[in-house]
Order: structure tokens, then C-alpha cells, then sequence
């Protein structure tokens, strides 16, 4: 026999691959902590006059406590000084810019590079800036717990809790962890004896918080984000409760010159050129965060 | 008499040479490497905060530093003006309030600080020089030089920091001593706990040796 039809012939009606209609996410973490109850929304700052303001905080309602007045009934009393204190934002923009060729866009097989799939995912962009601008700040409170160079354990956890109960912090509690220190973690509390209960996220949890909420434990909620800071080999996460950490974002005023999509405090704008072929898609997020108060949050430093 | 004029070549005509210059690599991210971008930051350093540290000289008290990141947005930092990158001055002070003492990058020679490119374009990975970000088959590693980092960190305590107060250290042995009591109690039946408790003990010892009551002040 000879002469078979075989694809391994077909050289000239053959192509070498062809790209599936299936394109898949690259591997990344896309958790968002922006809209979690124990970080304070601070509001827009459009129309304020700054790009920075101070959040005022005042000692009231039960902050001084009164005092058993001793002497006659008659005693007069001395006043006592009103206690405040104050933590400054300051927003700023961030941006991410795409470029693509008109070639690019005719020639897609995918349907992805085209201009509306790019601003759609600039708000995916947007909100792991976010993450990123909370993560940082975790890692930095005045109070501590893990040990250097050591496994995160449920001890650690522990520690850090104890702290926060030390201040009075009042809850909802956030732990932020990066996906080392959650490992540990686990690894940790598979020795672990007592009455806590580890609550893994179910599948309406994961819909509501997104996939980097794992679960809950002694009543704070855990959430997992690469975007923890790392220095000295270790990991920076932490525990906190409302008002350790506050965020505000800023607005661009929609104007009908300028043909931009505006998502809330974010913006995105297409910029043609057209001598190049090239257009231009550039998403803006202004947005600033803040450690408001401290003593309301606890780090948690552990091998990284 | 009219002049002769000599035929011209025509540029089409005319022998060009060329040196030429060598055939540019391309680029696309190869030999960069792929670890996530970080943003520009400073260490700080805290009179309160202090660990006990497994380094090459045994269980050491040594400070733990803080993260001042130096990214507009973050902590107070603002977008910088006539030129300048960002305005840290007003999140510096905010810190300063708090306790933190910024250690500015030159407290070393030569700088503690160091950018490295990545392949994720204008973004670079900022660490320090302890760190050495690596690649092992696209797998980004970063390697730390625990000496140099330790180094810095007796540096930090002997030139930016006070002696830590014994009452803070104080209370970093009442946390070690809760979580020695949790270990304990778990030891009969857990072996992990009853090793936990064993480095937490060397570690309450080592804290110990070094908390040196202040004489009690004087009445005035």
C-alpha cells in the first residue's frame, strides 16, 4: 500500500497548532479585602479640598471613667483632659496602563484583546491594588506576636488574639496571612487539642468573600493574600478589629468630553495613536489607606 | 565651453557598506527575574518590640523592625511634588509619633536597599541586601544571608535603639509564659506540643538572662 491520505502529509492544508477557543486565568491572586467590615471606608475625597485628610479620634463614652469624689459632698472637681488623637490619609493614584497593536486585535482568536475585555479587567486590577495597600499596612502595628524565623502556630495565633483582648478591641477580627503563614498554621493546628473550632469557608462563604477566605476561628475570619509584605525572612500578617485600618478613594468627576468608563473610584480611559496603530487602555485608581489606631491590631511575624 | 558634466550613480546605484551592528537578543522576559514586584520601603525600628532570635550566637535578644512602605497611598505617604517621587515627610512624622524610628538606607555602607528588574515591566522588586532574589527552573527563590541580616539587626540595637526597658521584656515573658502553660498542658498528649514546649522554655530562659531590673528611682 502506498500513497494513504495521513495527516502527517498534509503539509500544506495542515496548520502546526491552533489556538482553542478556551482561554484559561493565569495562576494569581485575585483576593479582595477593600469591602471586609473590619477595614472602615473612609469615604471620597472628591470635592475636599486635599488630596489628605485627618481622621479625628475623640475619647468619648466611657473612654474617661468617673471617679468616686472624695472630700464633703460639696467637693468641687478639677477637669479632666479630653483625650484625642488623629491618623492622616493621603490618596494617590494608581494606575496600569495596556498597550495593543491593531494587528493584535484584528488577528485574536480568543476574543480577549480587545478594549472592553481590558477595562474589565482593570477593576480586577484595581481591587488587588487595594489588597495590596491593606496587606502592607498589616504587617506594621506596634504589637507582635510569632517568632522570628520560626513556623506560624496556632500559638502565634493565640498570642496575637490575647493582645488584642489585652487592648479591648472590640470586634469583627481580621486575620490577613500570607499563604506560607496559613500553611504553618494548619500544619500546627492538626496537633492542636481544646474546644476552637477551625471553621473552613463553604461554598456560599467563598461566593460572598472571594477565594482567599478560608474559614474562621475563635471568631475572626481568616483571609489568605500574597500580597503580605516579607522582610528580614519573614512573613508580615496580622490580626485586627474595626478601626485598626481605614481606606478612602477619590473619584475623577465624569466629564462627557472625555470618553472614559468610571466605576466608582475607578477610571479607565483609551488613548489612540493613531500613526503607530496602537491604542492605549489606562485604568486609575486614587485611593489612599491608613492605620487609624494601633493599639486595635497585632502582627503576626513568622518564617516566611 | 560648456562643461562636461561627469555621470552621477544614482543612489539606487551607488555601494553602501555598512559596519552593521549585532542582532539585538530578544528580549520577552528572558533572564529576568519573575518574583512579584514590590514597591519602595524603609525599615523602622521600635523601642517596644523585641524577640528573642535563634542566630549563630545562640537564642539572642534583638530587634524586630518594622515596614515603612514609601509608595504614595499607603500609610499617609503623598504624591510627590516638583519632581520628587512621593512626599513621605508627613507619614514619617506620623510614625515618628508613634514610636517608630525610620532607619534611613545609607545607616549602612553602601545602603541596605536594592531594586532588581522583574518581567513584569515598570515594576521593580525592591528587598534588601540580605536578600538575593533567585530563579531554580522559573521558580522564584529568595535566598536570605542570615549572618548579614542579623549583623544589621545588633547595628540597629546598638546605634538607633535604647536599651529595652525591663518592663517590656517583661511582658514578652508573660506571653511566652501563657504560651508555655498552653503546651504544657497538651504535652502528655501531643508530642509536637510537649517539643514546642521544650524551645519555648530555652526561650523564656534566654529572655531571663538578659531582663536587668532598673534600680528603683529615687523619691524627689
Amino acid at each position: 500500500m502506498a500513497d494513504e491520505v495521513l495527516f502527517s502529509s498534509l503539509g500544506d492544508l495542515s496548520v502546526t497548532e491552533v489556538m482553542e477557543t478556551l482561554v484559561l486565568l493565569t495562576l494569581a491572586d485575585r483576593e479582595s479585602l477593600f469591602q471586609h467590615p473590619a477595614i472602615v471606608y473612609l469615604g471620597d475625597a472628591a470635592g475636599q479640598g486635599s488630596d489628605t485628610s485627618k481622621i479625628g479620634l475623640i475619647g468619648l463614652d466611657g473612654s474617661d471613667e468617673m471617679a468616686a469624689v472624695g472630700g464633703g459632698e460639696t467637693t468641687a472637681i478639677s477637669n479632666t483632659a479630653l483625650t484625642d488623637a488623629s491618623a492622616t490619609v493621603a490618596i494617590a493614584r494608581q494606575a496600569l496602563q495596556y498597550e495593543m497593536s491593531d494587528l493584535a486585535r484584528i488577528v485574536d482568536g480568543t476574543g480577549m484583546i480587545n478594549l472592553p475585555r481590558f477595562a474589565q479587567s482593570l477593576g480586577g486590577s484595581a481591587n488587588m491594588r487595594l489588597t495590596t495597600m491593606v496587606a502592607t499596612l498589616v504587617g506594621n502595628f506596634a504589637t507582635t506576636a510569632g517568632v522570628s524565623g520560626e513556623d506560624m502556630t496556632v500559638d502565634d495565633w493565640f498570642d496575637a488574639t490575647y493582645g488584642l483582648e489585652l487592648n479591648s478591641v472590640p470586634g469583627p477580627y481580621l486575620t490577613v496571612l500570607h499563604a506560607r503563614q496559613y500553611a504553618d498554621w494548619q500544619n500546627s493546628l492538626r496537633s492542636e487539642l481544646g474546644v476552637l473550632q477551625w471553621q473552613p469557608a463553604t461554598a456560599e462563604q467563598l461566593q460572598l468573600r472571594g477565594p482567599g477566605f478560608k474559614g474562621s476561628f475563635g471568631g475572626s475570619e481568616i483571609f489568605v493574600s500574597s500580597k503580605v509584605v516579607s522582610s528580614g525572612g519573614n512573613r508580615k500578617g496580622g490580626i485586627f478589629g474595626r478601626g485598626a485600618i481605614g481606606c478612602k478613594t477619590g473619584s475623577v468627576p465624569p466629564d462627557p468630553n472625555i470618553p472614559a468608563i468610571y466605576a466608582g473610584p475607578v477610571m479607565v480611559e483609551f488613548e489612540r495613536s493613531a500613526s503607530a496603530g496602537l491604542t492605549e487602555v489606562v485604568g486609575s485608581l486614587y485611593a489612599g489607606t491608613v492605620e487609624i489606631e494601633d493599639l486595635r491590631g497585632v502582627s503576626i511575624i513568622t518564617d516566611a | 565651453m560648456a562643461t562636461k558634466l561627469k555621470p552621477q550613480a544614482s543612489p539606487t546605484q551607488r555601494l553602501v557598506g555598512s559596519e552593521g551592528k549585532r542582532v539585538a537578543k530578544p528580549v520577552n522576559g528572558v533572564g529576568l527575574l519573575s518574583h512579584e514586584p514590590t514597591g519602595d520601603f524603609l525599615l523602622m525600628a521600635h523601642p517596644g518590640l523585641w524577640g528573642i532570635v535563634k542566630t549563630d550566637r545562640g537564642l539572642e535578644l534583638l530587634p524586630e523592625l518594622g515596614y515603612f512602605s514609601r509608595q504614595a497611598g499607603i500609610g499617609g505617604v503623598r504624591q510627590g511634588k516638583r519632581g520628587q517621587p512621593v512626599d513621605d515627610s508627613g507619614a514619617r512624622a506620623e510614625r515618628q509619633k508613634k514610636g517608630w524610628i525610620v532607619i534611613e538606607d545609607d545607616f549602612v555602607e553602601g545602603g541596605y536597599l536594592r531594586v532588581h528588574d522583574t518581567k513584569h515591566g515598570a515594576d521593580t522588586l525592591h528587598c534588601c541586601v540580605w536578600e538575593r532574589p533567585m530563579q531554580a527552573g522559573g521558580k522564584p527563590i529568595m535566598r536570605q544571608d542570615d549572618k548579614a541580616y542579623w549583623a544589621f539587626l545588633r547595628q540597629v540595637a546598638a546605634e538607633l535603639l535604647p536599651p529595652p526597658v525591663p518592663e517590656i521584656l517583661e511582658e514578652i515573658r508573660d506571653t511566652m509564659l501563657a504560651r508555655l502553660s498552653r503546651q504544657l498542658e497538651q504535652a502528655e498528649q501531643r508530642p509536637a506540643r510537649a517539643k514546642a514546649a521544650v524551645k519555648t522554655q530555652a526561650r523564656i530562659d534566654a529572655l531571663t538572662a538578659v531582663i536587668v531590673p532598673e534600680p528603683p528611682q529615687a523619691a524627689a
